[in-house]
């Protein structure tokens, strides 16, 4: 089943009532809308309302939504539209439409000016995940350690990593697992011990 | 189950075995831990940015307050689908009936031939006498003809047509 077939699914539930489903999307988007989102805004805690007013907005237009585009890519034209109230109703000027459209979210991931816009301690926080995250990478057998790289980073499906490692797809598949699996059992413990912590 | 998580999440999962997961992911507290954690990690992996711990907790609270979509539409296409469909087949179906029923009569019309340099034979009309009581009985019976509420005065004008010329013969 495809990601785009996974949120379908989740939609389809959460139409229907389930708002455990939209839960679920909203743990896989919410670090994705919200580096979006701060592309507009530049104070972290209101990135942060903004990206839940604009949850909350996408939950009452649910019904809706009938699949045309995918899930993310209508979330995103309804984060971007809240963002911009929000700052007009601050009184602040909100970017143009070509400064900033949904297509270009789509493939938005990162870059500089994001980290810039951290507050020193989110900054703290996001930079021991990270070396949380790359040290227990750098640590993995180069066979884990290759294919959780080129899922995550290169975005390659099973079967290209399979070809490319010369090995099953099932084993591929196994290596993934328990290379995510390593790297949360290191943060496990950074993620359940902070009293601020963020994630 | 977890390892299947890891799969769902890479899009890599059959659709029953994804649909089991969906469903068993809103009530197993440790396939929604690591749904969480492996997104982090996938995010973390090309991004650093993190929310507040808070923040699902924070919308999830909100959604309680929020009413249940008991409407669905948009995904739920296809039950809406067919009631218009079936809506369609009524309406067409109705409009065929009225547009028989309503519709203005025209006398039927000989087919048009082939004119041929035939003289056509001439033939007398057969004439078969009615019975005497046949203008009272259509008279009286008129009512009941299914024409006679669609067509007003026609078949009661030719009736007293006929009968006119009853009686100049």
């Amino acid at each position: 089943m495809s990601d785009r077939e996974i949120d379908r699914q989740l939609v389809a539930r959460a139409q229907r009532g389930d708002k455990r489903a939209f839960e679920l999307l909203v743990e896989k988007y919410q670090r994705k809308l919200a580096r979006l989102l701060s592309r507009f805004i530049r104070d972290p805690a209101e990135v942060e309302d903004v990206t839940q007013e604009a949850f909350i907005k996408a939950y009452r237009a649910l019904p809706a939504f009938r699949g045309d585009s995918a899930f993310y890519t209508w979330l995103y034209r309804i984060g971007i539209n809240t963002a911009k109230n929000y700052l007009m109703a601050m009184g602040r000027r909100a970017p143009t439409s070509t400064e900033v459209e949904a297509d270009e979210a789509e493939g938005f991931e990162e870059g500089e000016q994001l980290r810039d816009i951290n507050t020193p301690e989110s900054v703290l926080l996001s930079k021991e995940i990270a070396e949380t995250v790359n040290s227990t990478i750098e640590q993995l057998p180069e066979e884990l350690r290759t294919a959780i790289q080129m899922r995550e980073i290169e975005g390659m499906s099973y079967e290209d990593i399979a070809k490319a490692m010369n090995c099953p797809i099932g084993t591929v598949r196994s290596r993934i697992f328990r290379a995510r699996e390593a790297i949360a059992e290191q943060l496990r413990p950074l993620l359940g011990t902070r009293k601020d912590k963020r994630w | 189950m977890k390892d299947r998580i890891s799969a769902l999440m890479d899009g890599e999962l059959d659709d029953t075995s994804a649909s089991q997961l969906i469903d068993s992911l809103g009530r197993d507290g440790e396939a929604l831990q690591a749904w969480r954690t492996y997104h982090l990690i996938s995010d973390a992996m090309r991004d650093g940015r993190v929310l507040s711990d808070g923040f699902t907790a924070r919308v999830a609270s909100r959604l309680m307050a929020e009413p249940a979509l008991l409407a669905p539409a948009g995904l739920q296409s296809e039950p809406r689908k067919w009631f218009a469909l079936s809506a369609a087949a009524s309406v067409a179906a109705v409009s065929l009936v009225g547009w028989l029923a309503f519709a203005p009569q025209r006398e039927a019309r000989p087919p048009q031939v082939a004119q041929a340099s035939v003289t056509p034979l001439k033939k007398q009309p057969a004439i078969v006498p009615l019975p005497s009581a046949t203008n009272d009985y259509l008279l009286a019976h008129q009512g009941f003809s299914p024409r006679a509420s669609l067509q007003g005065m026609a078949p009661y004008v030719r009736t007293v047509s006929d009968q006119s010329q009853e009686s100049t013969k």
